[in-house]
């Protein structure tokens, strides 16, 4: 009734902004879907690296990663919760990223594990030169 | 549509907000304290189990598999992170005995660094300690060497043999062990024979000079010719006495009255008078002459004050005495 009192500027304006929010909504979406597919792909890029560590990381880990990633695409295209497809993306991204750290600890402990043979092996010939010289040296006291 | 344009840049803006936000997320999680971070993991984990069962009660199986996936990687990242801890743990504590082997590595190098610095001043020192030997051994040996040789020209060979071949003998022995690099056994053989080599030099430039001071005493004698041969000197005359005589000329008594004079004050001198004859056909004649102007000329430097134990007494062959005709007296120190 009342839509019949409106103006003609008013009518006019209304319809804008009707027009206005159903952009943006879509565009809501839009960036939502966006940030999802952009994880996803973050998350391929992770695996890709992880595929360099994977002597450093447990094969079920990697294994359940690939999983995931695969099962994701496909939720994706089903209809899923999109929020939650885009949590599940989120903390997946974070898993990654903590195994790519643990395979770089235990690279830096394999490192320090070497040098620390490294410097062994020097003390013992250093050692072995050292008492050679000493023995050496009783002969001019 | 100027509008629309904005609202479509202000959702790319947002987006892109989004993605930094993501990626600050994975920095603050990766530098954190990793096992607070697990246990918060694990406990999220048990949450949105609690929260799968409750979408599942409610029928809502997509959402509860959805929150089961959610929990499954919190899990895995808790247990990541926990794994993560232990191994920096592990590293932390390896790191730190790496920094105590190369503390240890360090004070062995400093001590094998002054090692060898000793080392190479004592082959230094004993470089030069061989050299001064060496040197020293060379030294005695030239010196011994040109000692002998001194000596050897004032006529140590006769005068003092005895100290002239000791003085040799070591000098030999010190020679042989220079050359086979026993410097200080070399040097020490060599001081010896140095010694013996001074004395020997010492006592026969005495007789030595004795004997030159005689020469040149005798050397300007009527009748007589005077000669140096080793340690002797030998006064030779063909005109003491005329052919088969036995008495002295009496123009030569002068002469023999000078040598008596010179070699009186030589206590020490031996004086051996030869004779020779050949004015006989008879080797005996000639022989009997002989004796007989050798006993002439003993008595008569006898009697000019000559000791008569300076005289030598030698018997001579025929063949000898007669070869010639003439009188030596020979004179040794």
């Amino acid at each position: 009734m009342s839509i019949l009192f409106l103006s003609k500027l008013e009518f006019t304006l209304i319809f804008l902004l009707a027009i206005f929010a159903g952009l943006f909504i879509n565009s809501l979406l839009y960036a939502q879907n966006l940030n999802t597919n952009h994880k996803i792909e973050r998350i391929s890029e992770l695996i890709e690296k992880l595929e360099d560590y994977k002597q450093y990381i447990p094969k079920d880990s990697l294994d359940l990663s690939k999983d995931l990633v695969k099962n994701l695409s496909d939720d994706t295209n089903n209809n899923f919760d999109t929020k939650l497809l885009d949590e599940i993306a989120k903390v997946h991204i974070d898993f990654l990223n903590i195994l790519i750290t643990e395979a770089e600890n235990k690279i830096k402990l394999e490192e320090t594990s070497n040098k620390i043979k490294e410097e062994q092996q020097k003390y013992e010939q250093l050692s072995k030169y050292n008492s050679e010289i000493t023995e050496e040296l009783k002969n001019y006291k | 549509m100027i509008n629309t344009k904005l609202l479509l840049a202000s959702c790319i803006i947002i987006a892109a907000l989004f993605v930094e936000s993501i990626k600050s997320d994975e920095k603050d999680l990766v530098t954190g304290s990793e096992n607070k971070i697990a246990v918060e993991k694990i406990n999220e984990s048990l949450a949105f189990i609690e929260k799968s069962n409750q979408e599942k009660l409610s029928g809502n199986l997509l959402k509860s598999q959805q929150y089961i996936k959610i929990a499954e990687i919190k899990l895995e990242t808790g247990q990541s992170l926990l794994r993560s801890y232990l191994i920096k743990a592990k590293t932390a504590e390896l790191e730190n005995n790496l920094a105590s082997i190369r503390s240890k590595n360090l004070l062995l190098k400093e001590e094998f660094r002054n090692n060898i610095a000793k080392l190479k001043q004592f082959k230094d020192n004993t470089t030069l300690s061989e050299e001064l030997i060496y040197n020293n051994s060379l030294n005695n040996l030239e010196s011994a060497l040109s000692l002998i040789n001194d000596a050897e020209k004032v006529d140590a060979t006769i005068y003092s043999s005895n100290l002239l071949n000791k003085a040799y003998a070591h000098y030999q022995k010190a020679s042989d062990n220079h050359n086979t690099g026993h410097y200080e056994e070399s040097a020490t053989y060599s001081e010896q024979s140095i010694e013996f080599a001074k004395q020997a030099l010492q006592q026969s430039t005495n007789k030595y000079k004795e004997k030159e001071n005689l020469r040149s005493n005798l050397s300007d004698i009527f009748g007589f010719t005077s000669d140096s041969v080793n340690s002797s000197i030998i006064l030779s005359s063909e005109e003491v006495f005329s052919p088969q005589s036995s008495s002295i000329r009496f123009d030569l008594y002068p002469s023999l009255d000078k040598i008596a004079g010179t070699i009186k004050d030589y206590e020490d001198l031996k004086i051996e008078v030869k004779l020779y004859n050949n004015s006989f056909k008879s080797s005996n004649k000639n022989m009997a002459l002989s004796n007989k102007q050798k006993d002439t000329i003993i008595g008569y430097l006898i009697s000019k004050g000559i000791n008569e134990k300076a005289f030598i007494e030698k018997k001579y062959t025929t063949k000898e005495i007669t070869k010639q005709r003439k009188i030596e007296i020979i004179l040794n120190n």
